[in-house]
């Protein structure tokens, strides 16, 4: 890879990283979701959190 | 970004009443000099105090807080207990935060931290919060596990070494911490709340099968192994709980062994001055002795060119009568019977001529020459003596001997100074305690042994029951259609979210790594005087290593370019950290020779946008200081003592 190529990459934010490995090796998981859940882990003791994902997950896999 | 406005201390430390500190709103350093004892480290500690409610004392320990007060204050006015308040400002809003620790009521004469009481509050834009919100505010401002790259000391810059060394206790929890400040937290938090829904969405899977008549028997084993594992990763928890309680506890023996061990070589050291005391001892009474002997005839230096006049002389009377006891001799055997020739000139002698001879020797009693014999020897005693008094006292030799024993004394004196100052270090320490602390932590060490193989045991476990888990799902998942696809629907996706958080993971950990390696090298080159230093290379766990510009390791480095590689690594954190704040350092310079301080001191504003750095002159002359920051120092203050007990904080003004 170039020297521009590896400083590209080096320079990618946490959700450009995670949004290029969903694009290439998950496709078919959503990319709101991802967002969804960093957002979530974001904020320091979120006593509901594991509610909260749960409740993500439930969205997209239907009741 | 945060940034310290002020910091108001009330009877902490070495600050008696209220005192403060205002620090510049703009980018740039500010210096605060101290010379030793005048409460530097007292500063720094006072902000890691306002923050975490706690201080550290040496070896990283925490400190008992009851011992932190003023001293004088309390001995001359009874107030005990202090407070801290620290104003700041980040992310747009302005915080003060205040932290007290006061007697408790009804306390007067409180002993030990049972009888204080500490507690703090938050104000955010004036508005004071509530206990949960100011500490989920203070997490989010500066999280206390990685407040090491923000406040320091020479002794936490030390620590860095142990990322380099694989089976060092203290280098995992560093290496944590730099994962923290750089944001790590976010990913591997989402892959564990992943991993925990996936278990959950397994549990229902299984209940979901438990209740199907096709899969009941699957879903009994798969709820059985879900079970055991649950146990599992319970016992796993507190295993690796206990283990990183042990670690901790093996680093704080190993400290105090360390300790100890300077301990005993201070002992040995104090063995070795006792005996070079009492040789010296010895030595000073000897010449004292010879020096006394002298010194009776000290005198006669006084009358030096007489003596040597009267030497000359009677040495010229000695000439004079060894020539007469000469001639009385050859007259003598002049006179000899049978003498035929003279026994000078081998001339014959008449007959008439000895008897001549004989009757002026006769005229003497027959003992010619023996008053001139006596006189002689008479002489020789008193030329010996005058030569003697004259040799005694000489002045050089006595100058020489006064200042050897002068010299011997002055050596006396500085090991007696030296052993009271091995006597103070090791006043508190006895026997018993040095051979605990080992017996402690060879237990430890055998304990951690343990531990580590019930985990191992345990893992082992884990996996075993993961396979026997992943059969069961395998064959589970060949019902489609049944009531519980739903269920796997979300272990699925669970799963996946899981797999591609851990891979997000591995690669943002990779980028880090690449980031913090290139930005740590550009400071190390700024920072180092040696022209054939290439650079330095990152391991996994964040240790760095000197790369010689031919390519190979430096594999030792001293406790200075340790600090200079540690200083680089904070500046590249500093760098890549979505949390920034300022550094506050303590004494960074003491190992570092004058090219190096020069260096950092001019590399110390692109380190941080709010820097203060607490220096002793000796360290970091003011001249210096000012010469290497230029437009960039914005503040200076000095610690000046008024007492032993009490410092003000003062703006430096010459």
């Amino acid at each position: 890879m170039s020297d521009n190529g590896d400083r590209k990459l080096r320079d990618e934010s946490l959700s450009d990283v995670l949004e290029r490995i969903r694009a290439e090796e998950f496709p078919h998981i959503d990319r709101e979701i991802v967002r969804e859940l960093l957002r979530l882990h974001a904020e320091p003791d979120d006593d509901d959190l594991g509610r909260a994902v749960d409740e993500l997950i439930f969205a997209r896999t239907g009741a | 970004m945060l940034r310290l406005t002020r910091l108001r201390l009330t009877n902490f430390g070495p600050f008696k009443g209220e005192q403060s500190i205002d620090f510049p709103q703009e980018d740039g350093v500010t210096i605060i000099y101290g010379e030793n004892m005048r409460g530097k480290t007292s500063l720094l500690n006072a902000i890691r105090f306002a923050f975490f409610g706690r201080i550290l004392g040496r070896g990283r320990r925490d400190t008992a807080l009851h011992k932190v007060g003023n001293w004088e204050e309390a001995a001359e006015n009874k107030v005990f207990g202090f407070e801290v308040g620290l104003d700041m400002t980040h992310a747009g809003a302005r915080y003060r935060l205040v932290r007290t620790f006061k007697p408790r009521p009804g306390v007067t004469e409180p002993k030990d931290d049972g009888d204080y009481v500490q507690d703090y509050f938050l104000e955010r834009d004036g508005v004071v919060l509530s206990r949960g919100q100011s500490k989920t505010e203070l997490e989010r401002i500066l999280p206390e596990q990685i407040a090491r790259f923000f406040l320091f000391d020479g002794e936490l810059l030390q620590e860095y070494e142990d990322l380099l060394v694989a089976e060092s206790d203290m280098g995992p929890k560093i290496s944590d911490a730099i994962e923290r400040i750089l944001g790590m937290p976010v990913l591997t938090n989402t892959r564990d709340s992943l991993t925990a829904a996936k278990e959950r969405a397994e549990n229902r899977h299984a209940r979901a099968a438990q209740g199907d008549q096709k899969t009941r028997e699957f879903g009994n084993q798969l709820a059985a192994l879900q079970s055991e594992r649950t146990v599992l990763q319970t016992d796993l928890e507190r295993q690796e709980k206990d283990l990183d309680g042990l670690r901790t506890r093996k680093t704080g023996l190993e400290e105090a062994m360390r300790k100890m061990q300077r301990v005993m070589a201070l002992f040995d050291k104090r063995d070795v001055l006792e005996s070079d005391i009492k040789t010296l001892k010895e030595a000073v009474a000897g010449k004292k002795e010879r020096l006394g002997g002298s010194m009776a005839s000290a005198w006669c230096a006084l009358l030096g060119d007489k003596m040597r006049a009267a030497i000359t002389d009677l040495r010229a009377r000695e000439t004079q009568l060894q020539t007469v006891l000469i001639r009385t001799s050859v007259l003598a055997s002049l006179a000899a019977d049978g003498q035929t020739t003279c026994p000078a000139c081998l001339q014959p002698v008449s007959d008439e001529a000895r008897q001549h001879v004989q009757d002026s020797l006769a005229q003497h009693g027959g003992a010619a020459g023996a008053d001139e014999q006596r006189e002689v020897t008479a002489v020789r005693r008193r030329i010996a003596a005058l030569e003697q008094f004259i040799g005694d006292a000489n002045p050089q030799a006595l100058r020489l001997e006064w200042d050897s024993i002068a010299q011997d004394e002055r050596q006396i004196y500085a090991k007696g100074n030296e052993i009271k100052e091995i006597d103070a270090q090791i006043a508190d320490v006895n026997e018993e305690a040095v051979r605990r602390t080992r017996s402690d932590l060879e237990s430890v060490i055998k304990q951690i042994s343990l531990l580590e193989q019930g985990l191992g045991k345990t893992r082992e476990a884990l996996h075993n029951n993961a396979v026997y888990r992943d059969n069961l799902q395998r064959k589970l998942d060949k019902f489609a259609g049944s009531g519980f696809e739903v269920e796997r629907r979300r272990r699925d996706l669970a799963a996946d979210l899981e797999a591609l958080f851990v891979r997000g993971i591995d690669v943002f950990r990779e980028q880090l790594r690449r980031k913090v390696e290139a930005d740590a090298t550009a400071h190390f080159l700024q920072l180092t005087s040696e022209p054939d230093y290439a650079g330095l290379r990152i391991n996994d766990s964040y240790g760095l290593t000197i790369i010689h510009k031919d390519g190979s390791d430096i594999p030792v480095r001293s406790a200075g370019a340790e600090h200079i590689v540690a200083l680089s690594l904070v500046g590249a954190l500093q760098n890549n950290a979505p949390l920034r704040g300022p550094i506050i350092v303590d004494s960074p310079f003491g190992r570092l020779d004058a090219t190096h301080t020069d260096k950092t001191v001019a590399a110390l504003p692109s380190m941080a946008e709010q820097v203060v750095v607490l220096v002793y002159e000796d360290e970091l002359a003011p001249a210096r200081a000012r010469a290497g920051l230029k437009g960039h120092l914005k503040a200076e203050w000095t610690l000046v003592r008024r007492s032993a007990r009490h410092t003000e904080l003062k703006p430096r003004k010459d």
